[in-house]
């Protein structure tokens, strides 16, 4: 008896998650306005409270929610992402590492309206993320704020 | 007891030795003394018979006689003493289990946090850096000049 559960131990410790490559990537994508209207304590609107300490560091005192959206990006595709009428996320999974961490290629673009509304990337990056984790892409203008994108990837 | 002469008569007689058999039969009949004194005679053989036969162990009886040598050789076994070997048995299947996964994975893997590793932008005049923030959110932040905007 002990022989076989020493047995099912062993074949549930090689068929460990981490010997498996999962094929597509969930993406949790939060977009939020934050600016400065002269409050007094920071405040922050319905939908937000899931990247409240990613936001901890700003200097803004309003917060709001533009959209949030959770999409699955397979490994090696492009995979897009609305944000609003200007923005748009691309996320492409690339690997994973021994440590379980995704890399991933993010870039958020926008219509050029000085060469007829092609799309330029108004940032592109290339980051190595921590399942459970975030990071977040902030400094694009929005309405007399800045539009701040929280993501977290998970397999 | 009071002895007869026909005494050693009547003991060659029970041993089947030599004698007058028919005399000796007549005389124990009539007499006391030589009456009792065979009878003595015939205990004592019948108890030397009895003593004499050998055990003999069938094969059906070996388990149960080598079971009784057995019981006799060992100590008593403990109580619980399944459970304790159980529990040995399970320790020693899981220090293997833990031995393996070890061996299979290359060991605890550290936790690593996010990392930003290049971050760019096709914004004219705007620039790119990136932070961690106290709470350890990894931070791209552009920022863009009031005329960068397309």
């Amino acid at each position: 008896m002990n022989l076989i559960a020493l047995l099912i131990a062993a074949a549930t410790l090689i068929a460990a998650p981490g010997d498996k490559e999962a094929k597509t990537v969930t993406v949790r994508m939060v977009a939020v306005h934050a600016s400065s209207t002269g409050q007094k304590t920071k405040q922050f609107g319905s939908g937000t409270e899931e990247v409240r300490s990613a936001l901890s560091d700003l200097n803004f005192d309003t917060y709001k929610l533009v959209k949030s959206a959770t999409a699955n990006a397979p490994y090696g595709k492009e995979t897009q992402i609305p944000i609003d009428a200007t923005y748009t996320l691309y996320v492409t999974p690339v690997s994973k590492d021994a440590g379980y961490r995704i890399k991933v290629e993010v870039r958020i673009a926008m219509p050029d309206r000085r060469s007829g509304g092609k799309s330029v990337n108004a940032v592109t990056t290339t980051a190595v993320v921590a399942q459970n984790s975030k990071f977040k892409l902030r400094g694009l203008p929005l309405d007399q704020g800045e539009l701040v994108v929280v993501l977290s990837v998970k397999e | 007891m009071t002895r007869c002469r026909w005494t050693r008569e009547v003991e060659h007689w029970i041993d089947g030795e030599r004698g007058d058999p028919a005399a000796v039969e007549k005389h124990v009949a009539a007499c006391e003394p030589c009456a009792a004194y065979l009878a003595d005679l015939d205990r004592v053989r019948q108890g030397v018979q009895i003593a004499a036969v050998r055990e003999a162990i069938t094969d059906a009886q070996l388990p149960a006689f080598m079971e009784g040598i057995r019981e006799r050789l060992e100590p008593p076994a403990r109580r619980h003493r399944g459970f304790w070997a159980l529990a040995s048995l399970s320790a020693a299947a899981l220090v293997v289990a833990l031995l393996a996964f070890s061996l299979l994975t290359g060991g605890p893997q550290e936790v690593l946090a996010t990392e930003i590793e290049s971050f760019n932008t096709e914004l004219e005049g705007a620039t790119v850096t990136s932070y961690l923030s106290e709470d350890g959110t990894a931070t791209v932040w552009v920022t863009v000049p009031a005329e960068g905007t397309p």
